[in-house]
């Protein structure tokens, strides 16, 4: 009886996760080890989770219903003569209906529309061409889409519309009324435009009848508008942030005689900070910062507890790719985790556990015997220095010497662990918040001569730690910013970047973005185009990356 | 968790273990488990299902049964505790001598020595004027790992 008591029991407390080896996609991202492939890139997309494996989703949807024949289908037996001849089946295509709102048709998406089109009327001769609903705006310049399409294929945003020409006779002083009051209306309404030639730039798309050159699609991003327009501009930030050299400044009174020295100038960089939340080390953008460490493009690095530890955890076991709608109480009966679209077994924690309370334990040991005093970034090098591993981002910062900040290092599963092992080992370990506070907010006042950016991904608490960290040094002079979080509600993490101006967390003279944006598809493009691009042909790194523990 | 596999030596008889591993998992309410080297009794256990913290795991929390200390631990559940053997022996009181000790009679009539009052008041209190009344009282003595103390107290005698 008490064997089938014990059975129960491990049963209800001790859920086994059902395993999803072979069933659901391993998370990774792309490895720019290998190179700026931008079509592997885009492929690596489905395995990144969240709106990158819903884009990679959708690219194999259209794929499909591109690819589908009536010849895949059966026959059926309202078929006509004709209906069943193979030739013919095998000629008919999915029927493609296309709609658009008219601030697309604002923007250089308008020339991949066009370029859609233009391909529809030639190929699809025999069949009905697709239809094409556009948005009707009210507004006063009427059928939005259609006029914007006209607008722009005068090349730039158009002078004012002339008001039209009217005969001259004389009015009774009713309608002279009228019509003064008409013309002051026009002129209100009809303000005439100052030209903006040469100005600004003008708004157009790729055009995919050079074919499908991705960079030139990136770049091309610039002129497109609303986002595309803020990634082109955060790419083009990036790379003169990289590109920045001491020898660019001219020389201080207070420079000594070793920062007069040019050679010396020409070798001081900008320091970058690099900032992101836990949820992007669950997704595959976790190896396009692996990337970054591994070749010492960043400088500092601010993370929460779960950009820690889900690190860790994948070099114990892989994060899976699910989906937003799975039910929560199901998941829960199977012992999986869900994280956006993701899927992480129960198993993978257990594992961790089993891994890191003994690491925990010399720790304490070092703690009472050497009166070793840990902080979070101690921690955080230790831990990578144990995983030993080269796919994880931890090991790579522990090995190049990258401090990585975690004020709140408990706010996770390592939280959990710390929690357990401190009545285990009692009183538990002690670390160190001020020390490390001191650490982050130095590496900022002590950046001395050297300019500083900040690339920060999401929100919340590291996205303000590196902005307060840089408003010790009167503002940073890069900011990146690319996430998802709006303005409205006054949070921090949806911020702009002005509001930190008004902060000095930025320079006033700085060079700023937001890209809205879901990282995972934003930033895998950024940094194709800008740090992987940088990077030297010659393989840098001298060891190719291993997906287990070595 | 190597400070649960830990066996007390006794005082008294060597050889028979004080305390035997059980199932965390299947620790109950009420039951004994040893914290810290100390034996207790369990007055709340609550589970956390396996997930984010790991494997599942027991948080007890229990008072030591010599002393009235609260004491928690968290266990995984799969892990093995110790819980102490627990013997609860009546003994009927002869004596209490000045320096503290009571005077035990044992089953077999000879008598136990080795024991002080107990340090809880209301309970010294009954013994000491229980006894000065010339009351006959027997004393519930509890023994967990080698320790021994009396719990209760009994009024056998006619009044």
């Amino acid at each position: 009886m008490k064997d089938n008591v014990l059975e129960s029991v491990r049963s209800t407390v001790f859920k086994q996760s059902d395993s999803l080896d072979g069933s659901c996609t391993k998370i990774e991202g792309y490895d720019f080890n290998r190179g700026v492939d931008y079509h592997e890139v885009l492929k690596s997309m489905a395995s990144t989770g969240f709106q990158a494996s819903n884009l990679g989703d959708a690219i194999q949807l259209v794929n499909e219903m591109l690819d589908w024949r009536l010849s895949d289908e059966n026959h059926t037996e309202e078929c006509s003569e004709e209906e069943r001849d193979p030739t013919y089946r095998k000629s008919v295509k999915c029927k493609v209906f296309l709609g658009f709102t008219s601030n697309l048709i604002s923007s250089g998406v308008r020339d991949i529309i066009r370029y859609l089109v233009q391909h529809s009327m030639n190929h699809f001769a025999k069949n009905p061409p697709a239809c094409i609903s556009t948005a009707c705006d009210s507004s006063l310049f009427a059928s939005g889409s259609c006029d914007s399409a006209l607008f722009n294929s005068a090349g730039s945003v158009p002078a004012a519309i002339p008001p039209t020409a009217r005969p001259v006779r004389p009015k009774p002083k009713i309608e002279a009324m009228k019509d003064n009051l008409l013309d002051s209306v026009r002129s209100t309404v009809f303000k005439q435009s100052d030209s903006l030639d040469g100005i600004c730039t003008t708004i157009e798309g790729y055009d995919f009848n050079k074919g499908v050159d991705y960079h030139e699609v990136l770049k091309s991003m610039v002129s497109t508008g609303f986002q595309a327009s803020n990634l082109g501009d955060a790419i083009q930030l990036v790379n003169e942030m990289l590109d920045w050299r001491l020898s660019d400044e001219n020389l201080t009174e207070e420079c000594c005689e070793e920062e007069r020295d040019p050679a010396y100038r020409k070798s001081v960089k900008c320091k970058v900070f690099l900032g992101f939340t836990s949820n992007l080390i669950s997704s595959g953008v976790r190896d396009i910062i692996r990337y970054l460490v591994q070749h010492r493009m960043v400088d500092v690095v601010v993370t929460t507890a779960g950009g820690v530890e889900e690190d860790l955890v994948k070099c114990l076991a892989p994060t899976y790719k699910g989906e937003f709608s799975l039910p929560g109480a199901v998941l829960r009966s199977k012992g999986l985790n869900r994280i956006g679209n993701l899927l992480v077994p129960n198993d993978n924690y257990c594992k961790f556990e089993d891994w890191i309370i003994p690491i925990f334990d010399q720790m304490f040991d070092e703690q009472t015997s050497k009166n070793t005093l840990w902080t979070p970034s101690k921690v955080i090098s230790r831990l990578g220095k144990e995983i030993n591993n080269e796919s994880s981002y931890l090991y790579w910062a522990y090995k190049n010497n990258i401090p990585i900040f975690c004020p709140g290092l408990t706010d996770g599963s390592l939280g959990d662990m710390l929690y357990f092992h401190s009545f285990k080992k009692e009183p538990g370990l002690v670390i160190d918040i001020v020390q490390d506070i001191r650490s982050m907010n130095g590496e900022a006042v002590h950046a001395g001569l050297r300019k500083t950016g900040m690339v920060i991904l999401g929100g919340g608490l590291p996205k303000h730690h590196i902005c307060n960290a840089n408003m010790m040094r009167n503002g940073a002079d890069y900011a990146v910013f690319i996430n998802t979080a709006q303005e409205f509600d006054g949070s921090d993490s949806g911020a702009h970047p002005d509001e930190a101006v008004s902060w000095g967390k930025i320079r006033g003279s700085a060079k700023t973005v937001k890209v809205h944006c879901d990282a995972t598809i934003a930033f895998p493009l950024l940094v194709a185009e800008t740090f992987a691009a940088k990077a030297k042909s010659s393989v840098e790194a001298t060891s190719r990356v291993k997906s287990g523990p070595l | 968790m190597s400070d649960e596999e830990h066996q007390f030596e006794s005082k008294a008889d060597a050889g028979a273990s004080k305390t035997f591993p059980q199932q965390a998992g299947t620790i109950r309410k009420n039951g004994y488990i040893v914290i810290k080297g100390r034996p207790c009794k369990v007055v709340e256990v609550s589970t956390s299902k396996t997930g984010k913290h790991g494997h599942a795991k027991c948080h007890f929390v229990a008072i030591d049964i010599f002393n009235g200390k609260k004491l928690e631990d968290i266990v995984p559940s799969s892990h093995n505790c110790d819980v102490p053997h627990v013997n609860r022996v009546d003994y009927q009181l002869i004596d209490i001598s000045e320096d503290g000790f009571v005077s035990l009679l044992t089953d077999n009539g000879n008598t136990k020595d080795d024991l002080r009052l107990p340090t809880d008041e209301s309970l010294l209190t009954q013994i000491k004027d229980g006894f000065a009344d010339g009351k006959d009282l027997v004393v519930s003595v509890m023994s967990a790992m080698g320790e021994e103390q009396i719990c209760a107290l009994k009024d056998i005698g006619p009044k």
